[in-house]
């Protein structure tokens, strides 16, 4: 009997002991250095840092030049573009495997109203509108129609897929007449290629609103369980549709860069770019399945994708190699997400 | 609710109808989308086309059989479209390899290859079932989506296919005698390759709906986390699956490539989409446990016929990608009705 008192009094002991060093662990606030190591985006700009170093040491000149840089940031505009498009509607637990047709149908669509109207800014909002409204079609299909987000994006793909080459018959729409639309693409403001800034914008607004408001937390409640969210009275259909036409918006607006880079509108336009948004939204850190991962993730994401797929093609190893590597990076940065975050849960 | 009595009372017959229910409607309309067909063009049913329809039921019905698979478990497979590309090639390349090794080259003129059918068939089908495998693999071990596993796998393998096959973006011709049996050759007036897809549905639809193994699938799809409590390996079974997807899918790559005589390391690029259309067509629901294996069969056929009759009556190509976006609407509109119809009855 005595014993086991004391067994007890010596378990309790140690207890106390215990809580109390919890305590002092909760009470002192974890350092500086602790809170960095433990954000993602820390670890993303340490793999950005990494992945910029290697190219500089492994390909020098050809890797630390002005016209590289202009190159990477165009191109990484593009793609952060589509990339923040698929953040906010993966944010929401929804899929948009759509995004590519979208590009080519409103890229289409776009170039049309302008080469008829002649008129240039209107028409380029006219193309972000016409990647909007397909967007909302999109939400409205996932939310009144009750369809899974994956078939109904699927259909919209085949759909608008088809809708654009009907449009432009599968031939080009040249648009060398139209400076300000080429501008778009072309153009440097103080030495910085402007898709840049259209990208900065874009970044800035949606990281404000999902970050900072009552909006972007309702959003990622949403995402993170649409019925408790629905059940504490958040319009969770609004916030859903709300995602696939800011999706379908950046879409319009990637593919209004990516012809004025080219010059020319045609239906082809985003092949190859389907699942690129997917991707970049991953590396960022947005977890599939909703209510987790950020637009600054995605933003960082967004230039490490696109640095990487330049240090690749400077080292001559090919486009088939290229989209190989790429396709293995998507699978690894998924595989040591999966791999952090079950640490983080068991260390909890 | 039914009492025991009721239970036995309702034959075996009455019940294959109830769950085959959907099926049979879509055969009607299948019919009727052939009647509509042969009015329209009455060519549509001479000898030389239904032989090319029978053909191509055959690779769509096992592209659509390849994305059941996976669908009944609740999970997705995008490689399907490459891996009709990355399977032959791997094939032909390892047969080439293995000829070389006894002395022997096959190829002749860098672009014909003269020899070694039986060893690129099957060399193609495992690559199929180690794809399936590896993709699983990733999916469970890892507890990845589906969707992002083999949506890097396709970006993988679309290089890999170039980069195998020596970075040869041309087609390389298979010059073999025997090979167009598969689709040429006929039993009963009907092409081999129709025949291996009704035994293999036949198999599949015995082992899905009167066997455990298919009620074991069944469960894992519909609830995973209750199956696992009935003592069900869930995670065998979805890996399992995705085995059976990977070899029904280079099945189809197969008969591609006895159809096509040649492999080139383009082909099959955006079929996973038309699988996925296929699938749903034939009344499989993307949510798991839904659906019969006949369904994809008839699913398969309608996508077959329409397309068929679009490129008869003259459709560009743009308008057959607006029918079909619009069937994969509609079908899944119906699929949604219907769940809100049973869930709110």
């Amino acid at each position: 009997m005595r014993l086991k008192l004391q067994e007890k009094v010596i378990y309790m002991t140690k207890e106390s002991s215990i809580s109390e060093k919890e305590k002092q662990n909760v009470s002192s606030s974890p350092s500086l250095g602790q809170k960095l190591r433990s954000s993602e985006l820390f670890v993303l700009l340490v793999v950005l840092v990494v992945v910029f170093l290697v190219g500089a040491i492994a390909r020098g000149d050809h890797f630390l030049n002005s016209t590289n840089f202009s190159n990477i940031f165009r191109s990484g505009s593009v793609v952060g573009i589509l990339g923040l498009g698929a953040t906010c509607v993966i944010l929401v637990g929804e899929f948009d495997l759509s995004i590519g047709s979208i590009m080519a149908f409103s890229a289409v669509a776009g170039a049309t109203f302008i080469t008829k109207t002649k008129l240039e800014v209107p028409g380029i909002i006219f193309t972000v509108l016409v990647g909007a409204l397909a967007g909302m079609i999109n939400g409205l299909l996932v939310t009144k129609g009750k369809i899974k987000s994956l078939m109904a994006t699927l259909g919209m793909m085949t759909l608008l897929g088809g809708c654009a080459e009907w449009i432009s018959k599968g031939l080009p729409i040249y648009l060398y007449d139209f400076e300000v639309y080429m501008g778009v693409g072309k153009n440097k403001i103080l030495g910085i290629p402007e898709p840049l800034y259209f990208f900065a914008a874009i970044a800035i607004v949606l990281g404000v609103i999902y970050s900072t408001t009552v909006v972007g937390k309702k959003i990622y409640y949403t995402g993170a369980n649409p019925r408790a969210a629905h059940l504490c009275g958040i319009n969770t259909d609004a916030y859903k549709i709300m995602g696939f036409m800011i999706s379908g918006g950046c879409a319009a607006m990637a593919a209004v860069i990516l012809c004025a880079m080219n010059s020319h509108a045609v239906n082809t336009i985003a092949t190859g770019q389907e699942m690129t948004g997917i991707a970049v939204a991953v590396i960022g850190g947005t977890m599939l399945g909703g209510g987790r991962g950020n637009i600054w993730g995605s933003v960082i994401g967004a230039f490490i994708f696109q640095m990487i797929l330049n240090v690749l093609a400077l080292s001559g190893l090919g486009t088939y190699t290229e989209q190989t590597l790429k396709g293995l990076i998507v699978i690894l940065v998924v595989i040591a997400y999966q791999i952090i975050n079950e640490r983080k849960r068991r260390s909890r | 609710m039914m009492n025991k009595a009721d239970v036995k009372e309702t034959s075996n017959f009455a019940k294959l109808l109830k769950k085959e229910q959907g099926s049979i409607v879509r055969i009607f309309i299948l019919i009727g989308i052939i009647i509509f067909a042969q009015i329209i063009n009455p060519a549509f049913l001479s000898s030389f086309n239904v032989n090319s329809i029978l053909v191509m039921i055959c690779i769509y019905g096992f592209l659509g059989m390849a994305q059941t698979m996976v669908m009944f478990i609740g999970e997705l497979n995008l490689t399907l479209g490459v891996q009709i590309a990355f399977a032959p090639v791997v094939g032909l390349q390892a047969t080439k390899l293995i000829y070389r090794l006894f002395g022997t080259d096959i190829t002749s003129s860098t672009i014909y290859i003269v020899d070694g059918l039986v060893p690129i068939f099957i060399i193609t089908l495992i690559t199929g079932i180690v794809l399936g495998f590896v993709c699983g693999w990733l999916t469970l071990t890892f507890k990845i989506p589906s969707l992002i596993v083999t949506l890097g796998m396709m970006y993988m393998l679309t290089g890999l296919c170039y980069n195998v096959s020596g970075s040869a973006s041309f087609c390389v011709y298979l010059t073999i005698p025997g090979i167009n049996v598969l689709t040429s050759g006929k039993i009963l007036g009907l092409p081999i390759c129709f025949w291996i897809l009704l035994v293999v549905y036949a198999v599949m639809i015995f082992l899905m709906h009167y066997t455990t193994f298919g009620r074991r699938i069944y469960a894992t799809g519909g609830n995973t986390k209750a199956a696992g409590y009935a003592g069900i390996n869930t995670k065998a079974w979805k890996i399992i699956t995705f085995v059976l997807s990977g070899f029904f899918c280079s099945m189809a790559a197969v008969i591609w490539t006895s159809r096509m005589e040649s492999v080139d390391p383009s082909q099959g690029a955006g079929l996973q989409f038309y699988a996925l259309a296929i699938a749903v067509i034939g009344g499989i629901n993307i949510a798991g446990g839904k659906g019969t294996v006949f369904g994809t069969l008839i699913g398969s056929a309608i996508m077959t016929v329409v397309l068929n009759l679009m490129a008869m009556v003259g459709l560009y190509s743009w308008y057959q990608d607006i029918v079909i976006g619009v069937i994969i609407l509609l079908t899944s509109l119906q699929q949604a009705i219907e769940l809100y119809r049973e869930t709110h009855r």
